[in-house]
């Protein structure tokens, strides 16, 4: 088990109930994609499982370990990819993937030069000089070069360019036979998960969290048009 | 270990440009320091002074921008670190920053107060920059959240919370850091001791309260109920204090005034404080000889191998403060130390100290002065004797002890005038006369009010 939700509820600071009595098990090699609309809390999900919010009940357990445990081990199991993470603009890239290659024992430079070539990104040039979508690829390369088990993607394909994004997806897929991980990509553009992702976690107007087969997608939203 | 000291390696290597900035203003300081002073307080004075910039801006740097020197917080948190280690890791790797202007500091410091050991007020130093660190880091986390909730109004509840927090800090800080060095003047292994222990327990409530911030996002948000109560709590724990300090302080103050009038140099000097800068210890010296607190300055003989000199403050110098405010334990400890200063000339006026002891009329220091060689007929740069400038400024019990004891009354100022025009009216023409003065008279005339 990667992880586990145990009757978790949780409010955002004003009171209002993002989630309740949620209960959710994420096997070994099982892809999830998380869709809903703005303000759904799909990067508090993230950040939950994370350890960054206080939860009102419930445990989230990543690895055996709850996550808001002060002193957890596991974490190098897990690699985070937000699109607002920030770092000091004068990094050098080969630097940030020699910070990353520390922390991640199976950090496998071979992926990492393979993904460098695929998104055309440059090494030897400073984060801050990068677009946005730039800083993201190299935070995708550290990532999968770092050989993690459980990844947390939130909003990153977004500002992807096509090319890229349809390289993401198509890596991604390749990915399972290489490295046995779980996927947690949190996402706006429904049709970046009916390709590679096993199953998808909807939250609806009501915060109800459902999980759905990918093919269901499209019904997902049927369902609420009609409803 | 492992773990800082890769941190401190990869701070290093992300901010090279900076830290070289940082070692070239340090390297700017310790040379003025070096070059342009030759005594080794005025050298402190200065290294201590200007290194202590560079270190305040770097922090107030730390805590105001949200990604200026590492990774923002929710990097830091994606990381695989539990929580104590992107705490510990991240403000142990920010004290490396400072390197190069504590190395400035505690040079200046080691020259101005050699008594201290420098290894331990070095270990002191980077405990107070680390939690220093800590708290920046901690609110960097309040600062990346708050900026969602900006705009809402009920926020600046919390920062009034907030606020007070950093103010009860500061003042348990202040507070125990005064009882631990004015508490053991003497005992200066003991003050420093004593500040390890205080450092670290500020270093457990500071870390406590970060991995606090850490785990609960609340605590940057306002929760009615819960953040009235603790503001209410901490505004009353301030409030209270505060309002009895101010009030016994004015009490106390009514009751002094009634009770005594405070020494003329005393207040004097006070002044002056205002204007010029000196050591604290000089200062606190200086009073302590205006005040008579003998206690005070056996501390400042012990911690010191001589008394400042040459300090001048009021266009006198020590041994003009001791005889101005009637200090014969002092004056006798300048005799035995510098017995040549008995006529030590002021910086302006060129007076002696026994013009300073007729311009408060102390008749006792005037006394010792003269029984120990104080010139009698020396002139000011006004060409006033003792003698004039006792009368001029109505100590007569000065005119009477400087007459008996054979001052030349006959002397001219530069306006022509010799004492008898300053005494007319006095009564005091046949006082002077007499051969030797009873101690009747003296003490009757010593004891007006002046």
């Amino acid at each position: 088990m990667i992880l586990d939700f145990q009757n978790v509820s949780y409010c955002i600071p004003n009171g209002q109930s993002i989630y309740e009595n949620l209960n959710l098990k994420v096997h070994h090699n099982e892809y999830y994609g998380v869709l809903g609309k703005n303000g759904a809390g799909k990067t508090t999900l993230i950040e939950m499982i994370m350890g960054m919010r206080k939860l009102k009940t419930g445990n989230i357990y990543a690895f055996g370990e709850d996550v808001n445990h002060t002193g957890r081990k596991n974490k190098h199991k897990i690699f985070v990819v937000t699109h607002d993470m920030q770092v000091p603009g004068n990094i050098i890239l080969k630097d940030l993937f020699k910070f990353y290659a520390y922390f991640y024992p199976q950090y496998d430079k071979e992926i990492e030069a393979q993904l460098v070539e695929l998104f055309e990104l440059d090494a030897s040039k400073k984060f801050g000089t990068l677009s946005t979508g730039q800083k993201i690829k190299a935070f995708l390369c550290a990532a999968f070069a770092a050989r993690a088990q459980l990844y947390l993607f939130d909003e990153v394909t977004a500002v992807l360019d096509p090319k890229s994004r349809y390289n993401f997806f198509k890596f991604l897929n390749q990915y399972r036979d290489i490295n046995d991980c779980s996927v947690f990509l949190a996402t706006n553009i429904a049709e970046d998960l009916e390709n590679c992702m096993d199953k998808v976690l909807f939250i609806d107007d009501d915060h109800n969290v459902l999980v759905k087969d990918t093919h269901d997608i499209n019904k997902l939203f049927g369902e609420k048009e009609s409803a | 270990m492992k773990l800082v000291w890769f941190f401190c390696k990869q701070h290093f290597i992300f901010n090279k440009y900076r830290f070289l900035l940082i070692s070239f203003i340090s390297s700017l300081i310790l040379s003025f320091g070096i070059f342009f002073y030759d005594k080794a307080a005025d050298k402190a004075a200065f290294l201590m002074q200007y290194s202590i910039y560079p270190i305040f801006i770097i922090l107030i740097g730390k805590i105001n921008f949200r990604n200026n020197m590492m990774f923002d917080v929710k990097h830091m948190m994606s990381l695989p670190m539990s929580k104590k280690e992107v705490i510990w890791t991240k403000s142990l790797a920010d004290v490396l920053h400072y390197f190069p202007v504590t190395f400035v500091f505690l040079y200046g410091f080691y020259l101005g107060f050699p008594n201290y050991n420098v290894f331990i007020v070095g270990i002191i130093l980077h405990f107070v920059l680390f939690i220093a660190n800590m708290i920046a880091f901690n609110k960097r986390i309040d600062f990346a959240r708050m900026q969602h909730a900006q705009a809402s109004f009920k926020n600046s509840f919390l920062w009034l919370n907030k606020t007070f927090d950093s103010m009860l800090f500061i003042f348990i800080i202040m507070l125990t850091s005064s009882i631990i060095i004015g508490g053991f003047k003497n005992h200066v292994l003991m003050q420093q001791y004593l500040m390890l222990i205080f450092c670290s327990i500020m270093g457990f409530i500071v870390y406590t309260k970060t991995i606090k911030m850490l785990t609960d996002e609340t605590l940057s948000y306002l929760m009615l109920r819960r953040d009235l109560v603790r503001i209410g709590v901490k505004a009353m724990v301030i409030g209270v204090p505060l309002a009895m300090t101010f009030y016994s302080e004015k009490f106390i103050q009514k009751k002094l005034k009634n009770l005594k009038q405070v020494s003329p140099v005393v207040k004097n000097l006070n002044k002056e404080y205002e204007k010029i800068s000196l050591k604290v210890d000089d200062k606190r010296l200086l009073m302590a000889i205006a005040q008579q607190n003998t206690q005070e300055i056996e501390t400042y003989l012990a911690t010191h191998k001589d008394l400042p000199w040459d300090i001048e403050i009021l266009g006198g110098y020590i041994p003009h403060i001791a005889a101005g405010s009637g200090n014969v334990m002092m004056l006798e400890e300048m005799l035995k130390r510098r017995p040549e200063l008995i006529n030590m000339k002021g910086k302006h006026k060129k007076r002696t100290p026994l013009f300073t002891a007729m311009a408060n009329c102390q008749l006792n220091s005037a006394q010792f002065l003269l029984d120990h060689g104080a010139k009698l007929d020396v002139q000011d740069i006004h060409g006033d004797t003792p003698i004039i400038f006792a009368a001029k400024n109505k100590c007569y019990g000065g005119v009477v002890l400087l007459g008996h004891s054979g001052a030349n009354i006959e002397i001219a100022n530069k306006k022509n005038k010799t004492l008898q025009a300053y005494i007319k009216g006095s009564g005091l023409d046949h006082i002077i006369n007499q051969k030797s003065p009873t101690d009747k008279i003296k003490r009757s005339i010593a004891s007006e009010p002046k």
